[in-house]
């Protein structure tokens, strides 16, 4: 008897979820459109809006070559992207790529030319199969550098190259359900692998969220050199953003040329974890760093947000071109004042020298 | 009283108010667009551009803050003169036009009164390279095909059908501003070209020439020239039995050409030639629809010949298509800029303002680029039994649906 009612007890303890109230509807991983930074790519605030819907927004490839002019303490004076779009099937094509442009001069190996309109690159015509699309883009430097994924500081005796990518975002732990966990995160895995954006990932708990910061941040290949008088010092290294930050290069007394070529590296994976709720939070750091790298795939945005993308940064020191803006107290704003003075002097004058006339 | 009544009119002088044109906030203006263009040399370019924009006027409604403007055409002809066509842009700012719509004719010495004035001057037929300049003529734009864009499809479609081909312009505007392109579009293989020739554009008789370029071993014939000038290659070359393919600009499918070849309809089969597209990747559904409201508003326009079935031959309002979205994106630009008061914020609100055209593209210009039709615009047709379809092969050509052309 005493074995039937533990026997009773156990099936009773396993049944009780099913028979209970209904399990928890199944959640969301953290979405990253929601959590992370909106940029990059590039979005300026006010773009104009085309009349018609763009076209042509799959099968294309979009490659960029972000080049950053740095002072000599590594700070960002210039942003010039050239953006190469591949086309690879015939039809019409009208895209805009939102961007915060001075100027837009055509690429190497353009088979169109470049549109500009206000905050926009403009692309349309026909693609008889393949066409590409190559255009420079010069970027106003205040709505640029937040995008860049590093940041270069040269001081005397080392240049360091920081990641500064790195978001703490919001996001929650949870007793997950092993059975969807396990089918979503092999749905993040092979999708890194694949570099897809994985979709529906939204997995069963057992209980409710707790939340969590988490710390993410797009992992990057760095590699450059510096040059001090005649002698030129190699690096290279992985920047993952958040286990390991910062590069430092030792470097001897001297005025330091950088050139720094920084690229979005792979998200490596690590072995699945085996307690879920450790399975859980392996997960939600790998859908939202790949997420993470692939927003650094894009300073500009592709036409194609969710195809092949890629980029690559440079930073150069160079020295800063000189200022296209006018200076803040312009020659034309003293002459207007000069001219209102003139007209107001002579608009006095003119009746007390009629009087003065009148009376000779 | 008669103080009183003195003092009220010296009053309303000074209050515009009282003016007659600027009325209450809801009263209508009327703005006037002049077409430029040769209404009575070429009737056919005159009037299909002067429709075109015509229509668009008709259908204009631009709000604005500063109220409701409405759009009125006025004709000013050209008779093809450079001369004429720019007295006839000063007589237009005289007229107080808002904005010129160009043939093209005269524009090298007529854009310079018009920017003066900072009035947008659009050429909706002429497609010579040096006409629009972004930089140096600031206030030109431009929706037809370029020759530069027009000129390198052709050297891109025939270079490798043929061996060797003859490259024949005639001494008129269009036909040495052509001749520019070609040079260029070809300047990469000169050893497809067999012979350039340039003829008269009022010769009666072109068979010497015709005879030089068959002497030459040109297997085809590029004929950058006005539409008599065309007729007249092809009148040499089929009486003398040659039977050798000739490939034309946009002025190929003018309907003066088949007019002029009517007794002999076979000599113009074959004829290709190169034009903007009148239909886009979307389907013929809204150049169909333009075509509508055009023959609606104007009639069809006819070409004077007959298929072998008896059937009429009518004329696509292609070019009619140009100068129909140029005003659309003008008064796309008007309601943008908030009027007209301001000519240089209009100016600057062509850069930023699109249109569907009547072809189904999107139609506007933008800070880089004053050109409305792009170069990849350029498709081909051939004529067979006095109507053309767009060629097979060629990647767009073969995309696009070819147009009804009889009644």
């Amino acid at each position: 008897m005493r074995r039937l009612v533990v026997a009773g007890a156990v099936a009773a303890s396993l049944w009780a979820p099913a028979a209970g109230a209904a399990p928890p509807p199944p959640v969301s991983l953290p979405w990253p459109p929601e959590v992370l930074p909106r940029t990059p790519p590039l979005a300026p605030e006010t773009t104009g809006v085309l009349p018609l819907p763009p076209r042509f927004l799959r099968g294309l490839d979009n490659r960029e070559r972000v080049v950053v002019g740095i002072d000599e303490e590594g700070k960002p004076h210039s942003v010039r992207v050239l953006q190469t779009i591949v086309l690879k099937r015939l039809g019409d094509y009208v895209l805009t790529v939102p961007a915060p442009v001075q100027s837009v001069t055509p690429g190497p190996g353009t088979e169109s030319q470049p549109g500009r309109r206000e905050n926009q690159i403009l692309w349309e015509g026909f693609s008889p199969g393949r066409r590409v699309l190559a255009a420079w883009a010069d970027l106003r430097l205040a709505e640029s550098v937040a995008g860049l994924p590093v940041e270069v500081k040269v001081e005397p005796g080392a240049v360091t190259v920081r990641n500064a990518t790195g978001v703490t975002v919001p996001s929650f732990s949870a007793e997950p359900d092993p059975v969807s966990l396990g089918q979503v995160s092999g749905r993040v895995r092979s999708s890194i692998k694949a570099d897809v954006f994985p979709e529906g990932l939204n997995v069963g708990l057992r209980g409710s969220t707790t939340p969590e910061q988490l710390r993410v941040a797009a992992p990057l290949r760095v590699s450059g050199t510096v040059r001090v008088g005649g002698e030129r010092i190699p690096f290279s290294g992985r920047l993952d953003g958040v286990r390991r930050s910062e590069l430092r290069v030792p470097v001897p007394e001297g005025k330091p040329e950088v050139e720094v070529q920084v690229q979005p590296d792979d998200v490596r994976l690590p072995r699945p974890a085996r307690n879920p709720r450790a399975l859980l939070a392996q997960t939600i750091a790998l859908e939202l760093t790949y997420a993470r790298k692939r927003q650094f795939d894009q300073f500009l945005s592709s036409p194609d947000q969710t195809g092949p993308s890629s980029a690559t940064y440079v930073y150069r020191t160079t020295a800063p071109r000189p200022s296209a803006e006018p200076a803040a107290t312009s020659g034309e704003g003293d002459n207007t004042v000069g001219w209102i003075v003139l007209g107001l002097g002579l608009a006095a004058a003119l009746p007390v020298a009629a009087v003065v006339w009148a009376h000779s | 009283m008669q103080r009183l009544a003195l003092l009220t009119l010296a009053l309303c002088a000074f209050l515009p108010a009282c003016g007659g044109d600027g009325g209450s906030e809801d009263s209508t203006k009327t703005l006037l667009v002049a077409v430029n263009a040769p209404f009575s040399r070429t009737p056919y370019v005159g009037q299909t551009i002067a429709d075109g924009a015509q229509l668009a006027a008709d259908e204009a409604n631009i709000q604005t803050d500063e109220g409701t403007y409405r759009l009125r055409i006025k004709r000013y002809d050209t008779g093809l003169s450079a001369r004429t066509a720019v007295r006839n842009v000063r007589q237009a700012i005289a007229d107080g036009a808002v904005a010129i719509v160009d043939e093209g004719t005269g524009v090298n010495a007529s854009w310079r009164l018009a920017n003066d004035a900072d009035r947008p001057l659009g050429i909706t037929y002429q497609g010579g390279v040096d006409l629009v300049d972004l930089e140096q003529r600031p206030n030109v734009f431009r929706i037809a095909p370029t020759d530069h864009g027009t000129a390198f499809r052709l050297a891109e479609y025939l270079i490798p059908k043929h061996d060797k081909i003859g490259l024949i312009v005639d001494d008129s505007t269009y036909g040495q501003e052509g001749a520019k392109a070609i040079r260029e579009s070809f300047s990469h293989n000169p050893e497809s070209v067999a012979i350039r020739l340039t003829v008269p554009s009022d010769a009666a008789d072109l068979a010497p020439e015709v005879l030089r370029a068959r002497r030459s071993g040109a297997d085809a014939l590029l004929v950058w020239a006005q539409p008599t000038t065309i007729a007249g290659v092809l009148s040499a070359a089929r009486s003398s039995g040659w039977d050798v393919p000739v490939y034309t600009p946009a002025s190929g499918e003018d309907p003066l050409v088949r007019q002029q070849l009517a007794n002999h309809p076979e000599w113009v089969d074959g004829l290709t030639f190169a034009t903007g597209r009148p239909t886009a990747e979307v389907g013929p559904g809204p150049f169909l629809a333009f075509q509508r409201k055009y023959e609606d508003r104007f009639g069809v326009q006819l070409v004077g010949v007959k298929t072998p079935e008896g059937e009429e031959v009518v004329q696509p309002p292609d070019y009619a298509m140009y100068s129909y979205d140029f005003v659309n994106v003008l008064a796309a630009a008007i309601e943008k800029a908030g009027g007209v008061e301001d000519r240089q914020k209009l100016i600057d609100a062509l850069h930023q303002v699109s249109v569907q055209g009547a072809n189904g593209d999107h139609r506007g210009f933008n800070e880089n680029n004053h050109e409305g039709v792009v170069d990849d615009d350029v498709y081909f047709a051939r004529f067979d039994a006095m109507v053309y379809r767009p060629v097979k092969d060629d990647p767009l050509s073969a995309t696009l649906t070819p147009l009804e052309q009889v009644r």
